[in-house]
């Protein structure tokens, strides 16, 4: 553990995807503190940046620095709700594949294969279409897509812990399934389960973005960035900024996850594939 | 080879070899494409914005008001129990395809509408079948005469046969085709069609004996652009000569352009707060009538449409005949509006008051941005004490939704099928129009004087009559604020200063006959 | 290695005939009904269950699933109840303009991907690996939309909508615009169909060639650690030929690996892509058909596209075979 730390300290990239992430984190947890206006607060229609409105304001009449920092929050609820749906559905069904070989392992893989067959944003539409619209639904959409990638890397991974020698020996001695699952894979899985989960995060955070994009949200008066981008690419030969910003928001926050997760993978196994 | 590939590469770039234009085909750019080009198949405008140039009706609308002139019939007579009407059609007249125009042409193309299970309709979903119920048969008199007899006096008669739905096919064209006429449109109009690939232009050519005369330009390429940013920038590259649908902010800063030319026209149309009378506590008079007065319609006209749009009062738009000017409009109020609500309370309406606001995804006419309009209401309702959810769907389960009343508030409108307040009155707000399945009274408003006034008015022939009981109509409704009349909205069109002759119509239908083009 | 083949095609058709058929059950168990969505605000309770009816929607969802094997087999995809028209002749022509996208942004990424993990692993630490890594970090963190937006805007004088001008569409014969243009030797039409697939494919080729550098440079890496390459250099051998020769197809095969995934990505995911320039192609005819529960679109689309994905994949097996001795022979 204390290599482990090192490692990741002595990563400049790590470092700062560590920042960021902390910092979109701060930002989201003080948004009512920081933010410069109410977001409901009116005040013009497209204005250019000013002194009142660094950012400028949008087609709401609304100041696009105070949206931009209240969207920090969905952005980063959804992504990590909708991981923590992944990986609830995920790792069981890519353990199970990876430590019972046959039959199940089949059946679960083909079933993903089926799943990945088709473009995630069909799913995501077939989910939103079946729950009601929203964003509990485009939580679960999201989360949803993501359990193949969870699964198979999971899987790979039990595959792989599962014919190391500590593991056969306690096969060996007899050890109950129960007992070698808890006591011997999943603390070995704990690791790439948290770079997965970062790097899950960035992606999650983007598709929710994308869905959003393409019309497929919840409630508009709950500030998002791919949202408030959808809305601004509207006005974009007016007024640049409403689609600048968010775009931005949500590019570095990404890169933010995408830096720490990789920082992670480095530290805590560096003989682990790095590319994706 | 890798000389020319560097050619291609370097002038890629620099961005020569640009594309030659024949000069005189007008390009028209619009957000979508159109579904299918038979009259009676659809009810979409993009379809209507394309038809309405291939095809005639029997009457038509004035070039530039509502007014009823004579197209394809060049005059008709009523008989004195309005039951029967007599069209003397125009001598000489052919369709595209050398097909003459004749008294069977008519009876074929009327009859489409009206016959159930007529042997060269194809497709059982004809969207305005309920307009033309009326017409009880259709006779061909002799080669330029039609009569066509009604179950009942029917006061809107004659202008539903200026409705594109009433527009004369080719009969040999139909027949050829099939069930794919709807892809090989053959009218009697002002431009010919072309060539179609889908959700990538459509072109048009000028059809040498239009009996109005051939137009001036070549013909009409409609290109469906989504994106209306791209539009805006295509228009002013000259890419584009015509852009419709553009959001108000856009159009007012292409209006400062000196290349650029927008016509405005008051719309016939209504975008309305539909109130769900069902549930409570939208069953109580004073939530509604307290929601009206939250709502600051002026602000919102100046907020989500620039301020292009009138605040409606009533739901009959004031262009149109019939309208009750004189009614006065409960006037923005956040303390009557919280005085309303505190009445209600004191009766033992639960408070705080949480409801729901279903909005459409994509913008339609009267609701030109129904995402920014959503919060502009909800910001209102908040400041006087009611809660909104925005639930967003997508516009066909958005309307599918609100008729079988599964929402509590809701964005809705209403563009004139034909310019008659029963269009909007009986359609939108008559107890015979509650139903899961596409009944648009959606508020659920039940009220029996209000139904046998509309009753009354829907089958008396004197126009003044008529107006009176829908003045009284209108008067009842106000005071029971089943919804809230938001805006009625201009129909704005952008086009280059390259285009003259073209006039917006206040019906929204893009006739393009009288086009010029200078390039 | 014929058997394995032979499985692997028999497991692809099973994956397709499954998501067929969990599709066509799926869109039938949506709320609402493509009859309602058509009618719009137009409609008649009598008559939209009557045309329910008249379409056999009414039937039970299984009795409506015997019939589907039968018109597939006869290559009967069915007509679009929205739009009229039939489902296979719109698919041969939105895919020719998904094709050329996604091939066009694989013949970007591909070779860009490969150079640049190629060069951050050779100049390890140095400015090439650090620029090339920093363009593979924005290239996965910038959404496709927005990078989108922001080409559009910067390059003010390319075309961002549609294939071709709009006046040149009837000189095409074939939906390969780009393709029909060049083998015919039209280079004015060539010229315009390259203008404007350039930002869409540049916009779409950004996530797969980042994903490759990436994986290039970490492959290269081990192998360039490995004795063998050692023993090469000691024996004189230029960059180059280490390089070309020796170190790059032996990381080959994870290369292709995540190269062939992302093809398959490629040509479902370029919805996105489709909708900001307005290109005709599938994804965004799929999205409008579920929109409109248009059944015979959707399954008929979701046929296509789960075909193509299984059909990227098998090639990549072969790939496999082809370039790894170990599992040519393991097989």
């Amino acid at each position: 553990m204390n290599r482990s730390w090192k490692r990741f300290v002595s990563n400049r990239g790590a470092l700062i995807g560590g920042v960021v992430v902390v910092f979109v984190c701060l930002v989201a947890m003080t948004a009512s503190l920081i933010a410069p206006y109410p977001i409901d607060q009116r005040d013009q229609k497209l204005t250019p940046p000013s002194a009142a409105h660094w950012l400028g304001t949008d087609t709401n009449e609304k100041d696009v620095l105070t949206w931009v920092i209240y969207g920090s929050r969905l952005s980063l609820t959804a992504g990590s709700l909708s991981i923590v749906l992944a990986i609830f559905l995920g790792v069981p069904l890519g353990a199970a594949a990876g430590y019972f070989p046959g039959a199940v392992d089949q059946v679960i893989m083909r079933s993903i294969d089926v799943v990945l067959a088709f473009p995630a944003i069909l799913i995501a539409l077939l989910v939103m279409a079946a729950l009601a619209p929203g964003w509990p639904a485009v939580i679960i959409a999201v989360g949803l897509i993501n359990i193949p990638i969870f699964a198979r890397q999971i899987r790979a991974t039990t595959l792989t812990l599962r014919s190391q020698d500590y593991v056969t020996a306690a096969v060996a001695a007899g050890a109950t399934t129960r007992h070698i699952f808890f006591w011997s894979l999943l603390p070995g899985l704990v690791g790439p389960l948290v770079v997965l989960a970062t790097l899950g995060l960035g992606s999650a955070i983007l598709e929710v973005a994308g869905l959003s994009f393409l019309g497929i949200s919840g409630d508009p008066t709950v500030p998002e960035w791919g949202g408030m981008l959808a809305e601004a690419k509207n006005d974009l030969s007016t007024s640049i900024w409403p689609a600048i910003a968010p775009g931005l928001a949500i590019s570095v926050t990404i890169l933010g996850f995408n830096l720490l997760g990789d920082g992670l993978r480095d530290a805590l196994d560096p003989r682990l594939d790095h590319g994706k | 080879m890798r000389s020319l590939l560097f050619c291609l590469i370097v002038s890629t770039f620099l961005g020569c070899g640009g594309p030659a234009v024949p000069s005189n085909i007008l390009i028209y750019g619009r957000g979508d494409d159109a579904d299918r080009l038979d009259p009676i198949h659809t009810d979409i405008g993009e379809s209507v914005t394309v038809m309405c140039n291939i095809y005639d009706t029997l009457v038509t609308y004035d070039d530039e008001t509502l007014e009823l002139v004579p197209s394809l019939a060049e005059s008709w007579s009523t008989s004195d129990d309005g039951l029967e009407w007599t069209f003397h059609l125009r001598k000489g007249v052919t369709f595209h395809d050398g097909t003459p125009l004749d008294a069977d042409a008519v009876l074929f193309s009327l009859e489409r509408l009206t016959v159930p299970m007529h042997p060269f309709v194809f497709d059982q979903v004809i969207p305005y079948v309920q307009s033309f119920e009326a017409i009880e048969s259709v006779t061909a008199v002799d080669p330029l005469t039609v009569k066509v007899r009604l179950k009942r006096p029917f006061a809107a008669f004659l202008t539903t046969m200026a409705m594109f739905p009433a527009s004369i096919v080719s009969p040999t064209a139909v027949k050829k085709y099939e069930g794919e006429f709807w892809k090989h449109p053959v009218g009697t109009g002002p431009f010919q069609f072309d060539s179609w690939n889908v959700n990538q232009q459509l072109t048009l050519l000028s059809f040498d004996d239009h009996w109005r005369g051939r137009p001036e330009i070549d013909g009409v390429i409609f290109l469906p652009v989504g994106e209306s940013a791209v539009r805006v920038k295509q228009l002013l590259r000259g890419e584009i000569d015509i852009a419709d649908n553009l959001p108000p902010a856009e159009i007012d800063s292409l209006a400062k352009n000196p290349h650029v030319i927008v016509q405005e026209k008051a719309g016939m149309n209504t975008g309305y707060l539909t109130m769900n009378n069902d549930k409570a506590p939208l069953d109580d008079q004073r939530i509604r009538e307290a929601i009206w007065c939250a709502i600051d319609r002026d602000q919102l006209i100046k907020s989500a449409y620039s301020g292009h749009a009138t605040k409606a009062v009533t739901l009959v738009p004031p262009t149109l005949w019939g309208s009750h000017t004189d009614l006065t409009d409960r006037e923005y109020d956040p303390e009557k509006a919280k005085q309303l609500l505190a009445a209600a309370a004191a009766d033992g309406v639960p408070t705080p008051i949480r409801l729901q606001l279903f909005v459409m995804t994509d913008p339609r006419p009267y609701m030109q941005q129904p995402r920014q309009t959503a919060i502009f209401i909800k910001d209102s309702l908040a400041k006087v004490g009611i809660e909104t959810e925005i639930v967003t769907n997508e516009n066909s389960q958005h309307f599918r939704r609100m008729t079988r009343g599964e929402h509590q508030l809701g964005l809705a409108g209403w563009t004139a099928d034909m310019p008659d307040p029963d269009n909007f009155l009986y359609t939108l707000l008559d107890l015979d129009n509650i139903n899961d399945v596409g009944g648009n009274n959606m508020s659920r408003y039940r009220n029996q004087k209000v139904h046998d006034l509309l009753a009354q008015a829907k089958v008396e022939m004197n126009q003044e009559t008529r107006a009176e009981l829908y003045r009284a109509a209108q008067e009842q409704i106000f005071a029971d604020a089943p919804l809230v009349p938001l805006v009625h909205t201009s129909v704005r069109n952008v086009q280059s200063d390259a285009v003259s002759g073209y006039l917006l119509h206040p019906s929204s239908l893009n006739r393009l006959r009288l086009s010029k083009l200078a390039k | 290695m014929w058997s394995f083949l032979f499985v692997r095609m028999l497991q692809s058709l099973a994956t397709v005939a499954v998501a067929v058929v969990l599709i066509f059950v799926a869109i039938r168990l949506l709320p609402g009904n493509p009859a309602l969505a058509r009618f719009g605000q137009h409609s008649v309770p009598a008559r939209v269950t009557a045309e329910m009816a008249h379409q056999g929607w009414d039937r039970p969802i299984l009795a409506q699933l015997i019939d589907l094997p039968g018109e597939l087999l006869r290559g009967d995809l069915g007509v679009s109840f929205f739009h009229g028209d039939q489902v296979a002749e719109r698919l041969t022509e939105t895919i020719p303009a998904t094709l050329e996208l996604s091939i066009a942004a694989i013949l970007l990424a591909v070779p860009l991907g490969i150079c640049a993990g190629v060069a951050s692993a050779l100049w390890r630490g140095s400015w090439p690996d650090y620029a090339a890594m920093t363009f593979a970090l924005l290239g996965v963190s910038v959404p496709v939309f927005f990078l989108g937006i922001c080409l559009m805007t910067i390059f003010t004088s390319m075309p961002t909508s549609g294939r071709v001008a709009p006046t040149m569409i009837s000189q095409f014969h074939t939906d390969f615009f780009l393709c029909e243009a060049i083998f015919t030797g039209r280079f004015a039409l060539a010229l315009d169909a390259v203008r404007h697939l350039l930002l869409p494919a540049v916009a779409l080729a950004t996530i797969p060639a980042a994903v490759i550098s990436r994986i290039t440079r970490s492959s290269m890496l081990e192998v360039l650690s490995s004795d063998y390459l050692r023993t090469a250099k000691a024996k004189g051998a230029t960059l180059w030929r280490i390089v070309w020769r020796h170190a790059l197809p032996n990381a080959s095969v994870p290369i292709v690996n995540i190269a062939g995934f992302q093809v398959g990505m490629l040509l479902s995911g370029a919805v996105l892509t489709e909708t900001v320039f307005n290109w005709p192609g599938m994804g965004r005819y799929l999205v409008t058909a579920v929109r409109e529960q248009d059944y015979a679109v959707v399954q008929g689309g979701a046929l296509v596209i789960a075909a193509m994905f299984v059909t990227a994949n098998l090639l990549l097996d072969i790939a496999y075979l082809w370039l790894d001795p170990r599992i040519r022979t393991q097989s």
